[in-house]
């Protein structure tokens, strides 16, 4: 029991440790994406516990707590939403219409590349949910039969690609107003985005918030209905 | 000292009412069954409980959940380093599973991008806000 306390101890200090210097370094690069934490001080980490030769479920175990903080911080993102609420209701038209648009594009977009790749039923529905925020994404794999780890990771690795990409993206397109920014990553890229969102903006950060939980919250009604029926 | 301790308490009584919201929206998940996850159910509760309330939104809360929300990459680190320790069985799948992470995620930032910039073009209110405008 103790042994078990020291050892999530220790494993949350290696976490700790490794994302603070690559914090450091993103902040000291002139912000540069591939920089971000949440590419090196995952990569970082993947070395270390290969190297180290431990067991991803024990430090993913020891990390209970860190995965727990994402509840309340999820909660927290009403905070920003109603002190924005205002300049959000000015756009409420096109927003809802793109947000419909988007629960259509994120997950036929991820499956036509998958299925002309050679991707096999499983995988597909694995990858349908991938949208949509962690804990969501989870329950929609369950209730459709998919594979949960392969789900976890194809989701996470999706918001690393949507916050790393998306606003550099987006400025090519011609799109830098922060509002728009950030519904369009919390459409595609969930709380990995709604957290990057933050960092260029806290308006940006409001409406990635907005965009994280309708996406959510209405992928979860009608995803899991549409792969059955199609199942059929 | 004492702005330390004053600090502490501040954190404490913010996570203890985002944790109340949490559990409250856990709850109502559960027991009418609803496939939202209880964060999310949370958040729309604090959200509209901050619409009712009168008053100004306590400091200790606003100051609670950005400093939760700087962290979230943080949080996000032990779930992502899982993108490498994949289930077996599935070594055939990488190209048609990287194929719809980056492909399929940039196309469609590219799709709603381009849908939302088209929309909000029409909106005359978004004139209306000097600040979106950068």
């Amino acid at each position: 029991m103790a042994d078990d306390l020291l050892q999530h101890a220790l494993f949350m200090v290696l976490t700790v440790g490794i994302y603070l210097p690559c914090l450091w370094l993103f902040r000291h690069c002139h912000q540069r994406v591939l920089l971000h934490p949440l590419s090196s001080a995952c990569v970082l980490l993947t070395l270390v516990l290969w190297a180290l030769n431990i067991d991803y479920a024990n430090y993913q175990e020891g990390n209970r707590l860190f995965y727990w903080l994402l509840g309340p911080s999820t909660v927290a993102l009403a905070v920003p939403l109603h002190q924005q609420f205002d300049r959000i209701r000015l756009l409420a038209q096109p927003l809802l219409l793109t947000l419909l648009v988007g629960l259509l594009a994120a997950p036929l977009c991820a499956l036509s590349v998958a299925w002309l790749l050679g991707a096999e039923p499983a995988t597909l529905l694995a990858i349908a949910p991938k949208s949509v925020t962690t804990p969501i994404a989870l329950g929609i794999a369950t209730e459709i039969g998919a594979i949960g780890e392969l789900t976890a990771g194809v989701v996470i690795f999706t918001g690393v690609v949507g916050a790393l990409a998306g606003p550099g993206l987006l400025a090519r397109l011609g799109l830098r107003d922060p509002r728009l920014v950030g519904f369009t990553l919390g459409i595609n890229a969930h709380g990995v985005g709604t957290a990057r969102a933050f960092e260029i903006d806290p308006l940006c950060g409001a409406f990635a918030s907005l965009a994280l939980g309708l996406t959510g919250a209405l992928t979860a009604l009608t995803l899991p209905t549409v792969v059955l029926w199609l199942g059929q | 000292m004492a702005t330390v301790a004053q600090n502490l308490i501040a954190t404490g009584k913010g996570l203890a009412l985002l944790v109340a919201f949490l559990w409250c929206g856990e709850g109502i998940a559960s027991y009418f069954g609803v496939p939202a996850p209880g964060s999310v159910l949370g958040m729309l509760l604090l959200f509209s409980a901050l619409r009712l309330y009168p008053g100004a939104t306590p400091g200790w809360l606003v100051n609670t959940a950005h400093r939760l929300i700087a962290l979230l990459p943080l949080f996000f680190i032990p779930a992502g380093v899982g993108i490498f320790f994949l289930p077996d069985g599935f070594a055939g799948q990488w190209p048609a599973l990287l194929g719809a992470i980056i492909l399929g995620t940039l196309l469609s930032i590219t799709v709603t991008g381009l849908v939302l910039k088209a929309l909000a073009a029409r909106t005359a209110s978004i004139a209306n806000d000097p600040q979106g405008h950068r």
